[in-house]
């Protein structure tokens, strides 16, 4: 039985070995995509007066990645591939954006839709995948705060400067690789 | 009745018997505490060890997410094998915390994980394939939070659980301590009650009747050995009344019979002052009625032997008469000065005298009775011996008129020397004054008894040496009394030595010797105070060769009526009169401011000290002895 359990640990710990070294060797979150699942049903939720979308879907090469990288080293941005961004007109006026990001969870990989404004500010933001736990009231105030209406430089202030425990941070620096992506990608979504 | 031995031994048996339970009950809760603590210890490890398997939860999460979401099917290997860590994981931690197996939902865990194991070997672009994954992983999450909860949960009631034994312990410790101290109060107040009570209630008992049957003996509640006390106690005190009883009476009947004979001594003290008040009156007039007669014995014989139309015969005669007298004066003086000290009515009144003086005084007194002019009397003081001295002065004159007269006594021819030394050591000055003559000396067999009273050397000799055999035995008693003593050195036929010895504290005065006469004759008025015809006649004589002139009062008023009319520059005084004595006189005259003051002179036969101080009180200026020494008298006068 002793022998027993002591092979099990070996074996485990040279398996964990083994898939530390794939996992590095293979950049696993820069392949990472995420897709709006029931795009209509959201953007109907988020904008009721809404009459068409638009689906855009731009590619982050490796260019497009060192640059964002090189303007937000902290944000260890490492994705690249096809990234999809909803444009909601109201007729043919442009009245937001929706765009879903994948971000490092507690078990997994969790799912963000980001819902921006016109002019390129934050509006909102919802879990499509939760495996992070619930937030709570209190927590979705002040996110709240720090998000509605703000801008590219607001939210990286707000990161470098507000009382952010890990999860906040977590959502805030999604927030702001959701503008960046938009922006990098777009750079005149703001005259779709 | 129980005796306090069993009340000890019950409380003995009590203190095993309880300290035996407690130290049970302690064990057992200590058991179970030590079991408690261990469980405590062993779910917080068991959760640590499940809180770790999150990182591999997450892990495998993370790239089945990624192996869905991208399509990235090579990724699918890599699954595989975390999940096979996992399982392998859960295994380890299952045989490592057995105890845990039933509780957490690990089971559930195992059988997700073969269930995402098995839809990743599918089609991963279904729809289906996605919810099902989904479904799967939500319920592979829950079941590990779910666990991790159950164990946290489990965590928190053991340590509650070891908490309340703990609180438990505390209760059990505490509340053994109360019993112990209540166990305590209760045997403080039972001792107190029982024993020290009734021990304190005998020791107020001071007779058998105090003691209380009913309170004691007749109580079943005391201790036996305290009846058994008191019952001996009662016994003691019966006995002890009954002997005090009987000793009361006894002492009763004694001091009865001391009464009496204190009555008796008390009659018979005061018979014996009365005898010895008696005695001193009677001496002291005896002393003053012979001293009278013999004042104009002496002094009337000396002044015959100054005349000059005397022949040998006639003189031969006087000078009997005068001898005779100072002889019969010597004996009363001796005979008074011995009942004085057999009565110890011998005091020392300390006075700072002029030593070289008092020798001097003592040889000029001395120096009349010389009648042979073959003896030659010196004086050697030494340089060392300081001119005052702290002594009483009439006793030190006494000693040394004694042994000057002693010596011419008993010298025929030569010299009659006075030596005065000062012996210094390291713990007292020692005045050493000797009376060396060159008279018949002593035999060795009788200096032993040359100091005692009434003696003589050799009976043959009284004829030839007048004196009582008093001189000798009061010049040591009175040196002895000055706190000194007195020694013969003696060689029969060639002289005698006698040496007196006295311990001194001394005040400086100026150092002088003046062995001459201290005194210039001038011409002044003086008044004889005196009822004695006699003693007028005497003084008178005394004075007519002088450049005098002398009035005559009979008593002391006419005295002081005489010195209140005229101006006299001395007044002789006589202390017993009719009509107004001495004292009285002196007095008045030293009242009245209209009296130019006479220097006042009281001739007396009073020698008594007490005389001589109460005179001087009054305000009496000097105080001479009778029978009257001329030498003394004019050094009164003049001086």
């Amino acid at each position: 039985m002793k022998n027993n359990k002591h092979h099990l640990r070996l074996r485990s710990f040279l398996r964990l070995c083994l898939i530390s070294l794939q996992l590095l060797a293979v950049n696993v979150y820069a392949i990472a995509y995420c897709a709006i699942r029931e795009p209509v049903s959201i953007i109907q939720d988020f904008f009721p007066s809404y009459t068409s979308y638009q689906t855009m879907e731009g590619n982050i090469d490796e260019s497009v990645r060192q640059e964002i990288f090189g303007t937000l080293p902290e944000s260890h941005f490492q994705e690249i591939g096809t990234h999809s961004l909803y444009v909601v007109y109201k007729g043919k006026l442009l009245i937001g954006f929706v765009h879903a990001r994948t971000e490092k969870g507690v078990f997994g990989l969790d799912e963000i839709i980001w819902v921006m404004n016109p002019d390129m500010t934050m509006r909102t933001f919802r879990y499509q995948k939760n495996r992070s736990g619930s937030l709570s009231q209190g927590q979705m105030q002040k996110l709240a705060t720090i998000l509605t209406a703000s801008d590219l430089t607001d939210l990286i202030d707000a990161r470098e400067n507000a009382d952010l425990n890990k999860r906040d941070e977590v959502i805030i620096m999604s927030a702001i690789k959701a503008l960046f992506v938009t922006k990098a990608l777009w750079p005149d979504a703001e005259n779709f | 009745m129980n005796s306090i031995q069993s009340y000890l031994i019950a409380v003995l048996l009590a203190s095993f018997f309880g300290g035996i339970g407690l130290s049970l009950v302690v064990n057992t809760t200590g058991e179970r505490l030590k079991d408690s603590q261990s469980s405590v210890e062993e779910s917080a490890t068991s959760k640590a060890s499940f809180t770790a398997l999150s990182t591999q939860v997450d892990v495998l999460l993370t790239i089945s997410d990624l192996v869905i979401g991208s399509e990235l099917s090579y990724l699918r290997d890599v699954a595989y094998a975390q999940i096979d860590t996992l399982d392998e994981s859960l295994a380890t931690f299952l045989l490592d915390h057995q105890e845990q197996s039933n509780l957490i939902g690990t089971r559930k865990i195992t059988e997700n994980l073969a269930e995402l194991k098995q839809l990743l070997a599918g089609d991963l672009k279904d729809p289906k394939s996605i919810s099902a994954y989904e479904t799967i992983v939500g319920s592979l999450v829950t079941n590990y939070l779910q666990s991790s909860e159950l164990l946290e949960v489990r965590q928190d009631l053991l340590g509650e659980e070891l908490d309340s034994i703990q609180r438990s312990n505390d209760l059990i410790i505490i509340g053994s301590g109360f019993l112990f101290v209540l166990a305590a109060i209760f045997i403080l107040f039972w001792t107190l009650r029982r024993i020290a009570a009734p021990i304190a209630t005998l020791a107020t008992i001071e007779t058998a009747e105090d003691i209380d049957a009913s309170e004691l003996l007749g109580t079943r509640r005391i201790p036996l050995e305290v009846m058994w006390l008191t019952q001996h106690l009662l016994g003691l005190l019966r006995n002890l009344e009954e002997t005090v009883s009987k000793r009361t009476e006894a002492l009763k009947l004694r001091t009865g019979e001391l009464e009496s004979q204190a009555i008796v001594l008390v009659a018979a003290r005061e018979a014996a002052e009365s005898a010895n008040i008696a005695k001193s009156v009677f001496l002291a007039n005896m002393s003053h009625e012979i001293r009278t007669p013999l004042n104009a014995v002496i002094g009337l014989s000396d002044l015959l032997l100054t005349e000059q139309n005397l022949n040998e015969e006639q003189i031969h005669l006087v000078g009997v008469i005068g001898s005779s007298g100072r002889h019969l004066l010597g004996l009363i003086t001796d005979i008074l000065n011995f009942s004085k000290i057999d009565n110890h009515e011998l005091t020392q009144i300390l006075a700072v005298v002029e030593l070289r003086k008092l020798i001097a005084e003592c040889v000029l007194l001395c120096r009349s009775a010389i009648k042979n002019p073959n003896i030659n009397i010196q004086v050697d003081v030494s340089e060392s011996v300081p001119n005052t001295i702290s002594i009483d002065p009439v006793s030190l004159k006494q000693v040394l008129v004694n042994l000057l007269g002693n010596a011419l006594k008993f010298t025929s021819s030569g010299s009659i020397i006075i030596r005065c030394r000062l012996k210094v050591s390291a713990s007292a000055e020692i005045l050493s004054i000797s009376v060396q003559d060159e008279g018949i000396g002593i035999k060795e067999e009788h200096i032993a008894a040359i100091f005692e009273p009434f003696e003589q050397i050799d009976s043959s000799l009284s004829r030839g040496f007048q004196g009582a055999g008093l001189g000798l035995s009061i010049s040591k008693r009175i040196s002895e009394a000055m706190g000194g003593s007195l020694k013969v050195e003696s060689v029969f036929g060639v002289g005698s030595t006698f040496t007196l010895e006295i311990q001194l504290g001394s005040t400086e005065l100026p150092k002088e010797i003046d062995l001459a006469v201290n005194y210039t004759e001038r011409s002044m008025k003086v008044l004889i105070v005196d009822d004695n015809n006699v003693n007028v006649t005497l003084l008178k004589y005394m004075l007519e060769k002088k450049d005098i002139s002398i009035s005559v009062a009979v008593n002391g008023k006419e005295g002081v009526d005489q010195a209140s009319s005229k101006e006299f520059d001395v007044v002789l005084m006589d202390l017993q009169m009719p009509v107004m004595d001495g004292y009285e006189a002196i007095r008045r005259i030293r009242e009245n401011i209209k009296i130019t003051q006479p220097r006042i002179v009281v001739v007396t036969a009073f020698v008594a000290e007490e005389n001589r101080k109460k005179a001087l009180d009054v305000g009496a200026d000097a105080f001479i002895n009778k029978p009257v020494n001329r030498e003394e008298l004019y050094q009164a006068l003049y001086g």
